[in-house]
Parts: structure tokens; sequence; C-alpha cells
């Protein structure tokens, strides 16, 4: 079946990025590399290595990226079987589905990708780690396996460190199951959250370390504090994604690096002086999260966004500058639920298409 | 890293399939509510002189626009928002086609001439530079675009504003080549508070489309004549029909219906989305496996838990829900439950296809065809 049904009306490589069909998704190649070397570079000499979370872009070509540059553990984190399948036909070795599997259908497609990969779940409870074990062991394959650990404020994960040890300890006895160590995940932003969770990471693994459980493993997903800091001693890796292409909602705790993703709009109507609309809302751009930010143009602000428009108020010198068919730059809310509304990232170089990458896991919400 | 050139297909369940077991999420269609509010359609308007034209940019499937067609109470045509839907529902076969969103770049307005070549294609104008540069690309294709222009009466968005610009534009339109004038529409928003009560929103349908009726009749008064007055939305379905000289609805909620229009209480939710309980960490909270990036949350209005009474949704992550009971949670881990979309129009472009049910068995799997066509 052909899902690929966005109509990029393909312009040669080499087009001005202004020439593209609008909405467009443009990232600039430039700015990625710059990002990744950035953030890559805080862990290949911190103390802890990065995961990167492709659910941030679903592009296989960014990921290849990210795991071709150091500090990384190698592989990368997903958030449902559907991506990890797509990664996994994509190359990457290893994956971590970072959201609990519950149906047998979902661990049967799990042990699928196990069969050519290494994939490893989380679980939170001894019924799930048996079904996992049950299905695993049928399958004749390993799933490894990371006991979650609920974060202050979180709702899923063994509740204290004696829940994870207990549930550890059921992993261990399991076949087909490869206990690999904790996980957890903190409350976006984390500033403040971040090092409660730490804490209550290593709390747990204390309890496994005192009862003579190997923990290879202890890994924390959305923490912008671990993540600026390169992560943190005992914590052996930060999953994080937002990183190699940005937004807005990441602007304020990453100043050093880049926005590399952004949406080309037109301007399509302009009834008043101090009124504009563009041909991009809600379904270009997920405003779940936060509208779009208008990059670059003094005196231009967008105030809303229905399905398909997007409303910007111009002030100043701006309402005599712009005209119908001029073309605005967005900065998206939320990278991730931005990308899933494309088929297609137009990547350039210097203000040109270079190439265009497949979002190849958009949409895989199961 | 080796790259493997062609796109997965995704889980697709077997005719037959129990809503059981179903993979989640999964975003399905109940086909008996989806053809109750197309009989509601076809009741309606059967003897009327106004006719619906189904808008595609909610439903993005031409065999579901085709369904109402079959049904009844329509002109025989649909609306789109974009240039690339237009595409796509031409290739699935419909032939007439309004495009209510201006369009303005010199390459997208000639893959509008190319497709007015094949169907009976009509754009929105509200300025008389996209419409001449319109004719210009046309003319030059030998090819003839419908022109109908766009009248502004609550939304302030696209449309002219004053009925002197309106006759203005039409007498250009008339005497530019490779473009001809067809009508007037009208997009309307109903205002706060009125959705509550059919007498305000008749009286602000009544006003919203007197306005783009008196357009009519002052370009007609210059001997022009006017074919199509097209106004929207699904809230004006039944006001329209009162008032002499609407000739079509556009509408597109009503199809799938969402809780932000549940004041339209002849239309039945066709549109849910079907998750599974991954998690109970309280004896009265669930976690559920799908979150605002597979069913948008607009402007922070949340889901509804469908069918399970004392179930309400307490918040939504990007991936996944939290319910919460009034008593003990009756679901537990595995259990599946129904959500119904605050707003079916933005989620339904994150889905690859409709699974669509009846009687609690999968009859039909349709993909959506202009998913993601934001051209």
């Amino acid at each position: 079946m052909e899902i690929s049904m966005e109509r990029p009306v393909f312009k040669a490589v080499g087009t001005p990025v202004e020439e593209l069909d609008t909405p467009a998704l443009v990232v600039d190649v430039g700015s990625v590399k710059h990002n990744i070397a950035e953030a890559h570079g805080a862990f290949a000499s911190g103390p802890s290595l990065l995961r990167p979370d492709v659910h941030s872009h679903l592009c296989p070509a960014i990921a290849a990226m990210q795991l071709d540059a150091p500090g990384t553990v190698g592989g990368v984190a997903v958030s449902t079987v559907g991506e990890a399948e797509v990664f996994s036909e994509n190359g990457v070795s290893d994956i971590l589905v970072r959201n609990l599997l519950v149906t047998k259908s979902k661990i049967v497609r799990a042990c699928g990708v196990a069969s050519r990969c290494s994939i490893t779940v989380v679980v939170e409870s001894t019924a799930n780690a048996n079904l996992l074990s049950q299905i695993a062991s049928e399958s004749g394959v390993e799933l490894g396996v990371l006991a979650q650990v609920k974060s202050p404020g979180g709702q899923i994960g063994a509740a204290s460190a004696e829940v994870a040890l207990a549930l550890a300890r059921a992993v261990l006895e399991l076949d087909g199951l490869l206990f690999k160590g904790l996980y957890a995940e903190s409350e976006f932003p984390s500033e403040d959250a971040g090092s409660n969770t730490t804490q209550t990471l290593l709390e747990a693994k204390a309890a496994l370390d005192n009862s003579g459980i190997d923990v290879p493993i202890v890994s924390v997903s959305a923490n912008e504090e671990l993540f600026n800091s390169g992560g943190a001693e005992g914590i052996t890796e930060v999953i994080a994604g937002a990183y190699a292409l940005m937004d807005n909602r990441h602007t304020a705790y990453h100043s050093n690096l880049r926005h590399a993703a952004k949406i080309l709009a037109t301007i399509i109507t302009h009834p008043e002086p101090e009124v504009a609309w563009l041909d991009t809302g809600q379904k270009a751009s997920s405003i779940d999260t936060g509208l779009p930010e208008v990059d670059g143009a003094s005196g231009v602000s967008l105030s809303r966004m229905s399905a398909e428009h997007g409303g910007l108020v111009l002030e100043g010198d701006a309402q005599n500058s712009l005209n119908v068919g001029d073309k605005v730059w967005l900065i998206p809310s939320d990278i991730g639920n931005c990308v899933n509304v494309y088929d297609f990232i137009h990547a350039a170089e210097n203000g040109a298409l270079k190439v265009v990458w497949d979002v190849a896991a958009r949409g895989r919400y199961s | 890293m080796i790259f493997k050139e062609i796109n997965m297909s995704i889980y697709r369940p077997q005719i037959g399939t129990p809503l059981a077991e179903l993979d989640t999420p999964c975003m399905i269609v109940d086909l008996d509510a989806l053809e109750h509010n197309f009989d509601v359609i076809a009741d309606l308007y059967a003897d009327s002189p106004t006719k619906m034209r189904e808008h595609a940019k909610n439903i993005k499937t031409p065999i579901i626009l085709h369904k109402q067609i079959r049904a009844g109470g329509t002109m025989g045509g649909i609306c789109t928002a974009k240039t690339a839907e237009a595409e796509v529902m031409v290739e699935g076969g419909l032939t007439d086609i309004l495009i209510t969103s201006q369009v303005v770049a010199p390459d997208k307005l000639a893959r509008v001439a190319a497709l007015s070549k094949i169907a009976d294609i009509k754009l929105s104008v509200d300025s008389d530079g996209p419409l001449n540069e319109l004719s210009r690309i046309s003319s030059e294709m030998g090819a003839d675009v419908g022109v109908v222009l766009e009248v502004d009466t609550s939304m302030g968005r696209g449309g002219i504003r004053a009925i002197e610009r309106g006759v203005e534009l039409a007498k250009m339109t008339n005497d530019l080549p490779g473009v001809t004038f067809r009508g007037v529409m009208s997009h309307q928003s109903l205002a706060a508070g009125a959705d509550n009560d059919r007498e305000s929103r008749f009286i602000e349908g009544r006003r919203y489309i007197q306005m783009c009726l008196d357009v009519k009749d002052a370009i007609e008064a210059e001997g022009i004549s006017v074919d199509i007055v097209s106004t929207g939305e699904t809230w004006t379905y039944d006001v329209a029909p009162e008032i002499p000289g609407v000739d079509e609805v556009q509408g597109g909620t009503y199809a799938l219906m969402a809780t932000q229009a549940d004041y339209m209480d002849a239309f039945q939710y066709a549109v849910k989305v079907l998750s599974t309980v991954i998690s109970t960490p309280e004896s009265n909270v669930a976690v559920g496996d799908v979150g605002y990036r597979a069913m948008t949350s607009p402007g922070g209005v949340l889901p509804r838990v469908d069918g399970i009474v004392g179930v309400e949704v307490e918040s939504l992550e990007a991936d996944v829900i939290v319910l919460r009971s009034d008593g003990e949670m009756p679901l537990d881990v595995g259990d599946q439950f129904l959500l119904l979309s605050a707003q079916q129009d933005i989620m339904v472009n994150r889905w690859d296809q409709f699974v669509a049910v009846r009687n609690g068995k999968v009859e039909a799997v349709w993909p959506i065809l202009a998913r993601g066509c934001h051209h």
C-alpha cells in the first residue's frame, strides 16, 4: 500500500527554498549538523551517553546522522512498535520502545522486530512481564527489558524502589527476557523535576545493586537538565530528540542550538492593512502545544490558526512591505508533532534544496 | 546505514476482524452512523432547491464523498480547501469541485488550470492580482477555470468585504480570458454561545447568508448572471434551505461529527478512536495508548470517552491519555475503549486510513488519500 500521500511537487535540487510549494517543511542541513555536534559533543565527554529519540523527527535520514555522530549508545528510542518496525527496516540495530506493550498483537510485532535487531521494552508489572516472556519464548526471540520506575509527578512505573526490585527479580526468572536495567520518564519541561527523577532512579538502582542484580542500563527521557549537562553519574543514557531539529518550546532550554526546521508559508489574502492570512494552518503545523512563531520578519506575528489558515498581525512597515504571494517562515511549537503531518522534509543547504527526506515513521501510532 | 527505499505497508486489518482484535490506537468509522448522517442530508434536501456540496477537507477520502452523492441531497459535486486535495479528488472520480481557499502562487494556479481541463473546477477568488494571474496562466494553457468570489461575512479572513468590490471583481472576471464568473460563496463561523440555541443559530445564519446574497443581487443588477450561491458550513445546513437563492451548502463536520458540534443533534458520531488501557496506576485512574499526536486537542479541548458512564478524560499527553472515574475504574489493563474527537477535521488528517466498522466488525478499510495534501 502506497502511504506517501502528500504531493510535494518536487522541485529540482538546487531550487531556492523560497520557491518551494507551500506549506513546506524545510530543514537546514547545516543547522542539523551544528545541533548534533553541540549535543553529542557534550555526551562524548559527559558522564552519560545519548540515545536519540527519533519520535521527534520520524525520519531515518536524521537518525543516521545522529548515530554516525559520537556520544551515543549506538541505538535509538521510539514510542511505538510501528516506529520500531520502520527504523529497524532502515538499518537501526538497537531500539528502545518507551511505551508499555500490553496486547498480544503488539508484543508479537515487537518480537518480529527482535528477529532483525536488538529491541528493548519497558515494563511496570510482573503480569506484563509474564505475557512478554510467554510470547517471546514462543517466537524464539529475546526481548531486552527495562523496569520503568515512576518519576515524581508521573503516572506509569514501579511506585517504589522495592517494587522495582521485585519486578527486576521477576524478569530475571523469565524465559525470553533479558533484564537490562531501569528507565524513568521526566515531565517536560523538567528543569525542576529532573533531579528528582534522577534521584528516584538512583535509589532504585541502589536497591538492585544491594541485591546483587546487575544493572547495565539506567535510562532517563525528556530531561532538559540532564541533557544540557551531558547526563549525570549513575545515569548511563539520556533519551532526547528535539535537539536535532529544535522547536519553540525548547528554545528557552538550549540557547546553543539552532532552529533547523521551519515551515515555509505563503500569504494568500491581505484584507486589512494589519491583517494577512497564510496558506498554513493547524493541519500543516500542529498546534497542540502552542502556535508556531514567525521567524525573521519584524512587525509580523501569528495570532491564530484555523484548519488551513494562519492569521498574521502586521505592525509598522510590515503593513506595506508584505503582499499577497509573499513568503513567511514559521518555527513550530512541537517538532515531533509538526513533522508527523508531513510525508517529506525538504532538506536544504545554503538556502537551496539539497535532498528530500522521507518521514518514514509518520503516523505510526500503533 | 542502509536505507530501505519502500514504505512498509501499514497494519491493515482483514475484513470481518472484530473490534476487540484491532491493534490500537485505531481510527474507526461507524458505518451505521455515517449512513444515518448521509440520509439526514438526502432527506432534507430531496425536494429543496438547496443541495449539499460536501467538504472534502474533513473526509479526504473520495469513496466517502461518493457515498453521500449516491445517497442523495447533493448538487453532485464537492469542495476542497486545497489544490492538492482537488487533484486527489479528481483522480478519485469526482468531477465538480470548488476550491474554497485562495490560490496565489503561479505554479499552483497552473495546477488548478490543468485540473479544469478534466473536471469542472471553480476557485475562490478575493483580489485582482491573483485573478489576473489565473487568467493569464489559464488562457495560455487553453483552460477555463470557474471563478467564485468569496464574501467575508464573519470570519475576518479571506473574502471581499464591500458589495462594490464584489461587483468590480465580477465585471473584471467577465472581461478576462481563461476564466468564467460562476458565483459567490461564504464561510461563516458561529459565535460562542449561539451554538446552544436553535433560534440564535438561525438568526446568525440568516444574517451571514444574506450578506452573500446581497453581493449576488448587486452583481446580477449589472447584468452578470450568478449561477452559484454556495455557503458553509454544517451549522447552517438547515438554515440555508429556508432562504431563497441559496444553491448549495458546504458541509463537512456533519458526516463524521465532533464533540464541538454536539449541538447539531440530528447527526451521530461516526468517527471514533479505539484505544487500549496500558496502565492503571490508581483504582480510579487508567492510562490509554493514544495521545494528542494522533487525536489532536485543538484549543486544549479534550476528547470524550464514548459510552462509559462516569469515566472522564483527565489529560491528553503526546502519546497517552489519562482517564479518571467517579468510583472504581471499570477498565483494566488490556481493555479497549472508544474516544470521540473534539475536532475531527484536524484528526483525520493525521491518519492513513479509516477502518470502517459495522456491528462490531471491520467491513472496509479506506485509505485517506488526501491526507497530508496541505498544498
